[in-house]
């Protein structure tokens, strides 16, 4: 304790030196220190925009059409992640000659960025609107101006980023401007699904580039108007960038500037291999755009979102999965507690997605992914905290490390990383293939005890597929803060009896542990235990009173009746079951009343049921 | 409530941890029954505090300025380290309610 106040003692002393302030007041806006992204204008720079013309199509049908909205004037908000592009589509409708077949009288860009102040906003658009300054010190005088300008007149507003989510302030802003003539039109950009809804507008989501147009994209910016062709090993280097840059134009954009006028291919084989967030920020455009979104989170999102750096990179997750994490970390233990964890789960799970954090897979609709960049600044704002070890990485655990996840090259077997030092502190263990499809076996080159020697705050710990597991040593029940034990898929014969000591145990997976047939007897004493899986496994014996367990899920899809009664059916009677469920031999069910006290016609959760 | 402001720093959920383990009931009794100063606890409740205090600004500096962004890597260090230790107060103060209660049965 002692060291640790020692340690905040100076950190805080430190204060000065580093010139950081207190928090200011509720209410005050973002200071200047943010990283800063340039105001946007209606002006655009060139002419050249790729891959978009559908997306225009789309904006231009909306700004010409008829439509009968009571919510008036009506609007349209781009929706995408940072740096997507949305700011330029804007741009080039907004100075498209088609525009004017519109007839408005009245073109307005307004760049709203970070603080939505009522008072700035209106007054700046009254500023637009007359193309004059205005002194105003009063709300009242700024809207009854800009309501006399607007009166009667068709207008094209565009609010480009904006980040409110609070409605009451945008009504306010939107007083003067339902003064307008029908058929006027708001334009709105946003990171957030969230502020669309907001403000009560359509809204139409901008994806990432095609791969052809991304290059296009790249080599203006690389090339210029150089009509010679580059270097064939740098073109290389190039699509790997371009590959790397996952359709985001800014990003592509930033590359290329960097690599105008380097013409030597290690010049560019540095560009690649280098961490975007460790470029200087006077040359890069995305790390504003990208930070601000992570700025912009309440502090319960970071913590969720930086978790998501133990992902490998273009990870496909379940969002189940994701919510199972987070929730045996406890990441909702300060909010309310009118809701379950998992609702709570869910709903920042829904919040990540419709600030762009997360994107929904097109293949498959269960399945999510994270933009690699997205994916480093996770990684970047942890600093260590979350670390993911790739094959070709050699990255070891650091000081400050809490959670951890690896994949293994072949031959799959972990080595500790040399001596697994700074294992102490750990409270994530997961080895993790990078594809959820992909069922893997790996070794470990020391014993299971000394693995479990070396963690003294482990929570989250995974085994799965480690083929030298065969029995746990009972130092298991050392790990007292263990919440979530996952043996699925290794050749366990039995579990130790010390596993029941474990009391923070929320999950315990054993998923295709097809060599054990017999769970402790005195499981019942996991009081926290809410999830077992059990699928794929040849169990024909549940301990006793699991039942007693109210909060407990099991998931498992085979149950084999056995001869006598302590092999029943009846065992799955106080179980509350998920999933689906297959349950043969039947035969053996010797009593009518056993199958009833199997109680299945109660299982709501189950799904699907195989008799056989 | 601090958390519903928007923007909060990520520190700043760590700390929130940290503050609800520091007034659990558990912690105040181990110091209790040991009779510890619990002038330490409320020595570490208001350094913390203290550094709370500088987490949103940091929180937002730390992508222009290397200095800040590695001050603030430590402070999540050490706060983690704070609550490491206060789960392990809790527990052996637990450990001890366990055994007391054993031995009156």
């Amino acid at each position: 304790m002692k060291q640790i106040l020692d340690d905040l003692e100076f950190l805080s002393s430190q204060r000065g030196d580093l010139g950081l302030k207190t928090a200011p007041g509720v209410g005050s806006g973002l200071s200047d220190e943010l990283p800063q992204k340039s105001q946007t204008t209606s002006l655009i720079l060139g002419t050249d925009i790729y891959g978009r013309d559908d997306d225009k199509e789309h904006i231009f049908n909306w700004l010409t059409s008829n439509i009968n909205d009571r919510n008036q004037p009506s609007i349209l908000s781009i929706v995408g992640m940072g740096g997507v592009g949305k700011t330029t589509l804007v741009q080039h409708v907004f100075n498209d000659p088609r525009v004017d077949e519109a007839k408005f009288v009245v073109k307005a860009w307004i760049c709203v960025s970070d603080e939505f102040d009522v008072f700035k906003i209106s007054r700046a658009i009254l500023e637009v609107v007359t193309k004059s300054t205005d002194d105003s010190r009063e709300l009242e005088m700024v809207h009854r101006r800009l309501k006399e300008e607007l009166m009667g007149k068709k207008f094209l507003l565009v609010l480009d980023d904006v980040w409110n989510e609070n409605q009451p302030k945008w009504e306010e802003v939107r007083k003067p401007l339902v003064f307008g003539a029908k058929g006027s039109r708001i334009l709105v950009t946003t990171c957030s699904k969230e502020v669309a809804s907001t403000m009560r507008s359509e809204d139409h989501s901008l994806k990432q580039l095609q791969e052809d147009d991304c290059w296009k994209l790249f080599a203006k910016y690389a090339f210029r108007d150089d009509d010679t062709q580059p270097d064939p090993e740098c073109r290389k280097i190039g699509i790997k960038i371009v590959k790397k840059c996952k359709g985001l134009p800014l990003a592509l954009k930033t590359m290329g500037s960097l690599l105008y006028n380097k013409s030597s291919v290690s010049d560019w084989e540095m560009v690649f291999q280098s961490e975007i967030w460790e470029f200087s920020k006077e040359r890069c455009d995305i790390i504003p755009a990208l930070a601000l979104s992570y700025i912009h989170l309440p502090s319960h999102l970071k913590v969720c979102f930086g978790y998501c750096a133990i992902f490998p990179k273009d990870y496909e997750f379940k969002k189940n999965d994701l919510i199972q994490l987070w929730m045996t970390e406890n990441f909702t233990q300060c909010s309310q507690h009118s809701r379950t964890s998992e609702e709570v789960c869910q709903q920042y799970f829904n919040d990540l997605l419709s600030r762009s954090f997360f994107q929904q897979s097109d293949e498959n609709k269960e399945v999510f992914v994270m933009h690699d960049l997205l994916h480093d600044l996770a990684k970047y704002v942890g600093g260590g905290l979350y670390l993911r070890c790739e094959l070709d990485q050699t990255e070891k655990i650091q000081k400050v490390t809490r959670h951890f996840s690896f994949e293994l090259g072949y031959p799959r077997c972990f080595d500790g990383f040399g001596t697994l030092c700074n294992t102490e502190k750990l409270r994530t263990f997961v080895p993790k293939p990078r594809s959820l499809r992909y069922l893997w076996r790996w070794d470990i080159k020391m014993s299971i005890h000394e693995l479990f020697s070396k963690f003294k705050f482990i929570r989250i710990l995974s085994l799965s597929g480690c083929s030298d597991l065969e029995e746990l040593p009972d130092s298991i029940g050392n790990l007292e803060h263990l919440r979530s034990l996952d043996l699925s898929g290794t050749d366990i014969k039995r579990l130790n009896e010390n596993i029941c000591l474990l009391s923070h145990l929320k999950i315990l997976k054993l998923n295709y542990c097809e060599d054990l047939e017999e769970l402790p007897s005195n499981l019942h004493l996991l009081t926290n235990l809410c999830r077992l899986e059990l699928m794929g496994m040849k169990l024909r014996k549940m301990p006793p009173y699991m039942g007693k367990r109210k909060n407990l899920k099991v998931v498992m899809n085979y149950f084999n009746v056995g001869h006598s009664r302590e092999l029943g059916i009846q065992q799955l009677g106080e179980l509350d079951l998920e999933g689906s469920l297959s349950i043969k031999e039947l035969q053996n069910v010797e009593n009518s009343l056993d199958a009833l006290e199997a109680d299945l016609k109660n299982k709501t959760q189950l799904v699907t049921l195989e008799l056989g | 409530m601090a958390l519903e402001l928007v923007g909060g720093a990520l520190l700043s959920a760590f700390l929130q941890v940290a503050f609800q383990k520091l007034a659990s009931p558990q912690i105040l009794d181990f110091f209790h029954a040991r009779e510890l100063d619990q002038k330490l606890l409320n020595k570490l409740e208001t350094k913390l505090h203290s550094i709370h205090s500088l987490a949103d600004d940091a929180e937002r500096k730390q992508f222009t300025d290397p200095h800040v962004r590695n001050w603030l890597l430590k402070v999540k260090d050490v706060v983690l380290d704070a609550e490491d230790l206060l789960d392990d107060i809790q527990k052996l103060s637990k450990n001890h309610v366990d055994t007391e209660s054993e031995s009156q049965t």
